[in-house]
């Protein structure tokens, strides 16, 4: 069986995977930084199922690598690999019934073992705005383990109702629970301005049953923050 | 000398007691507060060691702090977030180069030219250390300790420190496309020996900093 472990470290979560032979783990190019020898990687996979240039360059748009690769044992001998996000934060693997989707957002989704299958998803003008962060989702469908990471913690939060969340701090939904794009204060035009002077409240809105969970910051957040004190880019 | 690691594994420091005559040489830029010590700033190795540091990433000066009138204290923090490492060294050690922190006056620092297979993350120049006592070094994000006993492949971004007993070479992940689009450099290990990886990538920072940056502007 395959086993994920994630150390509790604070600060730093990171995922431990150990897959026996016959079993795959996928994840974005750049996560990996431990593995056996007798790791296989395969970049060309996705290719065949997750079809081409186009969902490349989507998952590029959605602040994904560009390529994903899949894990395997090379000889039948169990492999040992270690996956990291990039952002300090939290890391969690959660299962996937297959009774409903998950959505992931962009920098969020770190991995899934073989039974998940992903695609990316136009997140709708409204919906990227309020997601803060990436154009995409990166939908994941089927029965297995998923793997997200956060900047800052991740907290579960079980829905029945309604729920709104701040822009750019949804790590991952269930498409049981119906989204629309809303700002915090008031509504309609109005509400829309009071919202960008304040500079925030631009909210997911969540209604129906099911789970959401959220990371305490927000990355786009940061990277406004330092980013413009670095030298200019060409 | 008494020492403790606090706050681990997110913002550990290095607190540290030293009884009188006992000394500590630490890399410029470490101490954060002291208490009851002297200093003395030296290029350890002389100009041409110091110059080679300043290459590796480290600064020019190392600094020496000695309890001279009674027992002194020192604390010291890495300038990543991360873990700190204590190592009892008897024989030698390399340090990606911006992981030192301090060392006893036993061990002696110096550069190591690793080549180009180490050009692109762990640098042009690694630190290496001899001699026999404690050595102390930092890592961003947490670090694990691995015994190897045969191979394993690290991504360079993510090593910290190693014993030359293992050998290194580049293993590119499979293809030229990844070489291209993701870090693609990974190192393969192999030998007999102690490896120290850490969790997290500072070069990955920079990258997901980088479209935040401001674009510049023609004014003509």
């Amino acid at each position: 069986m395959m086993e994920i472990t994630i150390k509790d470290t604070g600060l730093f979560g990171h995922a431990d995977i150990t897959l026996n032979d016959g079993e795959t783990f996928m994840s974005e190019s750049g996560a990996l930084f431990k593995m056996s020898s007798n790791t296989r990687l395969d970049t060309s996979s996705r290719k065949r199922k997750g079809g081409g240039f186009l969902k490349a360059a989507k998952r590029l748009l959605a602040g994904e690598n560009f390529f994903l690769t899949e894990y395997g044992s090379k000889d039948g001998q169990p492999i040992h690999l270690s996956l990291a996000p990039v952002l300090p934060g939290d890391c969690m693997s959660f299962d996937a019934d297959g009774a409903s989707r998950w959505y992931c957002t962009g920098g969020s989704w770190l991995g899934c073992s073989s039974g998940v299958s992903i695609d990316t998803e136009f997140a709708g003008m409204g919906k990227a705005i309020a997601g803060g962060e990436g154009l995409f989702y990166i939908v994941c469908s089927g029965t297995g383990k998923i793997l997200v990471s956060a900047f800052g913690r991740i907290h579960k939060v079980d829905v029945d109702g309604d729920f709104n969340v701040d822009s750019g701090h949804v790590v991952a939904y269930q498409d049981s629970l119906t989204v629309a794009a809303g700002v915090a204060t008031g509504s309609g035009v109005s509400g829309f301005f009071t919202s960008s002077l304040v500079g925030e409240g631009f909210v997911m809105k969540f209604s129906g049953k099911g789970t959401v969970y959220v990371q305490s910051h927000a990355p786009n957040q940061f990277g406004r923050s330092v980013g413009p004190t670095l030298p200019p880019r060409s | 000398m008494n020492y403790s690691i606090e706050e681990g594994p997110s913002y550990a420091v290095l607190d540290m007691e030293l009884d009188q005559g006992e000394s500590i040489v630490a890399d410029g830029g470490v101490m954060t507060w002291m208490s009851n010590l002297g200093v003395k700033t030296n290029m350890t190795g002389g100009l041409l060691s110091g110059i080679k540091r300043v290459v590796g990433g480290e600064s020019l000066f190392l600094n020496t702090y000695t309890a001279e009138s009674g027992r002194g204290s020192i604390t010291m923090a890495p300038g990543d977030p991360g873990m700190i490492v204590d190592h009892d060294l008897s024989g030698d050690l390399y340090l990606q180069k911006s992981a030192f922190i301090c060392c006893q006056e036993g061990v002696t620092t110096d550069l190591k030219f690793q080549g180009l297979r180490g050009f692109f993350n762990v640098g042009l120049v690694s630190m290496r250390l001899t001699g026999e006592g404690k050595v102390f070094f930092g890592s961003y994000g947490d670090v694990e300790a691995i015994d190897v006993d045969g191979d394993i492949i690290i991504d360079n971004g993510h090593v910290v420190a190693w014993e030359p007993t293992l050998q290194y070479e580049l293993s590119y992940k499979r293809g030229v496309r990844n070489f291209l689009f993701s870090e693609g450099m990974m190192l393969r290990f192999h030998g007999t020996g102690r490896i120290w990886v850490q969790s997290r990538n500072p070069l990955a920072v920079a990258d997901f900093m980088y479209p935040f940056r401001p674009v510049k502007r023609d004014n003509n």
